[in-house]
């Protein structure tokens, strides 16, 4: 039976969709080569700390769950201990650059992280922010691992009157760059908090940075003095 | 003739086809990976923690007082530094290092001008997330989604030129 004029047989429209189907298929896959989309995340490296912790090393205090502690004293902050992940780090402190931007710590050395001092000092009421690297151009930064922590470690922040702030893990947070949440990273709170920040996420070749960050919000848990009993 | 261009015709859109596979599975390229890469500097704050100390908390009449902060004691611990005496959270502070050590330059404030925490009123809220990361870890853009795209796209051109040559035949 001879097909109906203006009509094309039904081998040749199916040959057609399978043609279309095929040549969308590799328009999409270039473009979301292109875009990036299909660019893995880095791999979990670890810190430049780069040691295990070990029960020599880093060993955690003695908190009770869910305590929040009182508020410390001012005191500035010199160095910063994840004893999950190994991370034993001195801090800087970090501003705000010419455009309104929290400053970041220099790429080298990259065991160095900083905290933000237009905020909180980590101990006193408030959410004080640390940020550091996750990488440099060339390899792992201090926070290499900071997707790693869990809830109910503890971070610790040595202060340079000789006391510590032994802040515990509440939750950590993979959040888009194009949606940070600003507020609830740097809003007040009323008790002692602290938020610790790098980045995350698939690296955006294009712009140069991150498409993520990962944000480890925790409160204190103990004011340690030492040598006080 | 026309069966020699067809023959041309197949035999591209085959190499093409194998090329995008090939490149898919990684033959025959190269890429850099950084992922095993490991920083010059490593942390130097690796003393043994001595035994926890239990803490009373920061309640008001408690006797202890803070070390007065001079700014310059040099306590901050500096990148690279391997002395023996960096504090570490579980030090008893019995074997505090000297205050002697030179400070670091970017940090401490002149020795005239203790360190204050910034005001409550400067407080303010940064713009933007931080920045942080030069894509040192990042693994490199993977090629597969172009070479099997480009392939796509190859064998769909071909199977619309077969359609079509097939219509003709047809009428």
């Amino acid at each position: 039976m001879p097909e109906p004029a203006g009509r094309r047989p039904a081998g040749q429209r199916l040959i057609l969709a399978a043609a279309a189907t095929v040549s969308l298929t590799g328009v999409l896959l270039i473009g979301f080569g292109l875009s990036g989309l299909l660019t893995p995340a880095p791999e979990a490296a670890p810190s430049p700390a780069a040691h295990k912790p070990t029960a020599t090393r880093h060993r955690v205090f003695d908190v009770p769950p869910g305590h929040v502690a009182k508020p410390m004293k001012a005191a500035r902050p010199v160095a910063v201990y994840i004893p999950a992940i190994g991370v034993a780090a001195p801090l800087m402190e970090l501003g705000l650059d010419a455009e309104g931007a929290i400053e970041n710590p220099p790429f080298q050395p990259p065991n160095l992280a900083g905290w933000y001092r237009y905020g909180p000092v980590p101990g006193q009421r408030g959410a004080a922010v640390i940020t550091g690297h996750l990488d440099s151009r060339t390899g792992p930064a201090v926070f290499a691992s900071l997707r790693d922590v869990r809830k109910g470690d503890q971070i610790q922040v040595m202060r340079a009157d000789r006391s510590v702030a032994v802040f515990v893990v509440d939750k950590v947070e993979h959040t888009p760059k194009r949606s940070f949440p600003t507020r609830k990273v740097y809003g007040k709170v009323g008790y002692p908090a602290l938020r610790v920040i790098t980045c995350g996420g698939a690296f955006d070749r294009a712009t140069g940075s991150y498409r993520e960050n990962t944000i480890v919000y925790a409160h204190l848990a103990l004011a340690h003095y030492p040598g006080r009993s | 003739m026309a069966r020699a261009r067809r023959l041309a015709a197949a035999g591209a859109v085959t190499a093409f086809t194998i090329g995008g596979l090939s490149m898919a599975a990684g033959i025959g390229t190269a890429s850099a990976d950084s992922g095993g890469a490991r920083p010059a500097t490593a942390a130097t704050c690796l003393v043994p923690l001595l035994p926890c100390e239990t803490a009373s908390g920061g309640h008001p009449g408690d006797p202890w007082e803070p070390v007065p902060d001079d700014g310059a004691s040099g306590l901050l611990p500096v990148p690279g530094d391997s002395r023996p005496g960096l504090p570490i959270p579980h030090d008893s502070w019995s074997s505090a290092p000297s205050e002697s050590r030179p400070s670091h330059p970017e940090q401490e404030p002149p020795p005239d001008k203790p360190w204050q925490p910034v005001d409550e009123e400067r407080h303010r809220w940064p713009d933007g997330p931080p920045q942080t990361g030069g894509g040192g870890l990042a693994p490199g853009t993977p090629a597969w989604p172009f070479a099997v795209g480009g392939a796509a796209l190859l064998v769909g051109a071909g199977l619309t030129g077969f359609a079509v040559r097939r219509g003709r035949g047809v009428a």
